[in-house]
């Protein structure tokens, strides 16, 4: 009996195994269970929504072409992630240039307010878009390496290890990333004068 | 001065039970860590603001009927249908007609055909076989065939075997079948690639239009502000000449 009949999700240990054997329907819910989270990543690493779109694509692309060499030592999603950074980096360097903070001039008081969450007003959100702005600007302009890290920490929620991992460096080295590029992220923002 | 990788792991909560014991112990008597740890833990709320926009990137999977996964959005599908529209149309300029009768195999494009039925010779000189180079290799390839022909009969590859003995109309109607075939699977194939490529527009399309409409929503908001500045201009105006 199929299992999703019973309303019961499958890991994503199942559909990858489903997948190998060729279920290409079982790898399609991997790529909806994923395609924001890895969408998210490479936005934030890149900056820009359509190079990101591609970006994405590209990563359950390869990943579907590769699939007979994953051999499950790592979770999927590490893997997906892997993939993407590395097509991020590749991005980078081929553009040579640094991300960019991209975000739309103009604020939609009506798409804003579709957005907001019950209790937030309208002013709520402006400041709020404001600040996601601000970050962002203050995110691009930080290394790649620190970025990287404090993306895959709170955005993701790695734990140090598996950003470790992913990024192949010590463990440390992983934590004095994460602690300079948020005293950075502070400093900058109090200098913007957007700090709360 | 606290160790920073310290203090970071503390900020995220990932750290021993006796790790956290002894910074905490440090962070009562340090105000300078203390300090840090607030403002680590300040910068943590704000990078929450930063959500990457709501982007439709609904895609699946698609198994190829040769095995290997491709974008359904490829540029190679317009291409290809590209490519067959242009061959399409081409054949029909050149209206090309492929017969095979007892002569052979005979190939027609439509400009020596209208050459032929031409009705003012003054103006359209008839296509005789050598006036143009095209002409002169169909009659070469006719000659070819006609060696061939004439040739004494040789071992046949198997293929060849199969229509041994079949008659001239019988090969007619197959070839004719398989040509029918052929059409009637790119017809297919071109209502495929082209009802891809009307999706791939009305796609852009729906984009285009939501652009717009951001657009021009926006350029209300400024007119409508600078509305109001006028008017705020002309109240003040207003008033400085009351006073007056």
């Amino acid at each position: 009996m199929n299992v999703s009949a019973l309303g019961m999700a499958s890991s994503d240990e199942e559909l990858v195994a489903r997948s190998r054997g060729g279920d290409v329907d079982s790898f399609n819910q991997l790529v909806t269970r994923w395609e924001r989270p890895i969408y998210a990543l490479a936005y934030r690493v890149i900056g820009r929504e359509e190079d990101a779109r591609d970006v994405c694509q590209e990563t359950f692309l390869r990943a579907f072409r590769a699939l007979g060499g994953f051999k499950g030592q790592a979770k999927f999603s590490s893997w997906l992630y892997r993939i993407t950074l590395n097509l991020c980096r590749d991005w980078i360097r081929r553009e040579r240039r640094t991300p960019i903070a991209q975000a739309p001039e103009g604020v939609d008081l009506i798409e804003l307010a579709s957005e907001s969450a019950p209790s937030e007003s309208i002013e709520e959100l402006v400041a709020r878009r404001e600040m996601g702005r601000a970050i962002a600007r203050v995110m691009a302009e930080l290394p790649d390496e620190q970025r990287t890290a404090i993306i895959l920490k709170e955005y993701h929620g790695l734990t140090f290890q598996e950003i470790a991992d992913l990024l192949d460096c010590p463990l440390s080295t992983v934590k004095t990333r994460l602690y300079q590029g948020l005293t950075v992220i502070r400093r900058q923002l109090t200098e913007a004068g957007v700090n709360r | 001065m606290c160790d920073k990788e310290l203090l970071v792991a503390y900020v995220y909560d990932e750290m021993s039970a006796a790790d956290r014991m002894r910074i905490e112990t440090h962070l009562r008597e340090c105000a300078e860590c203390r300090d840090e740890i607030k403002g680590l833990r300040g910068a943590r709320v704000q990078l929450a603001a930063w959500t990457p926009p709501e982007l439709d990137v609904d895609f699946q999977i698609v198994r190829h009927t040769r095995g290997r996964p491709q974008r359904w959005w490829s540029p190679a599908w317009g291409l290809a249908a590209a490519a067959t529209i242009l061959l399409a149309a081409a054949a029909a300029i050149a209206n090309v007609q492929v017969r095979y009768d007892r002569d052979g195999v005979t190939v027609r494009t439509g400009w020596a055909r209208d050459a032929a039925v031409a009705s003012a010779p003054a103006a359209v000189q008839p296509l005789s076989a050598s006036n143009t180079p095209m002409d002169a290799q169909y009659a070469a390839i006719d000659r070819r065939l006609r060696q061939l022909e004439s040739a004494p009969a040789r071992p046949t590859p198997a293929a060849a075997v199969t229509t041994a003995g079949l008659s001239d109309a019988e090969i007619l109607r197959r070839v004719r079948l398989l040509l029918a075939q052929s059409e009637s699977r790119q017809r297919s194939e071109l209502a495929v690639r082209v009802a891809q490529i009307m999706t791939d527009v009305s796609r852009q399309r729906q984009a285009d239009l939501v652009q717009i409409a951001n657009n021009l929503g926006r350029l209300e908001g400024l007119a409508t502000r600078d509305r109001v500045q006028h008017q705020q201009v002309m109240d003040a105006v207003a008033r400085l000449a009351q006073q007056r």
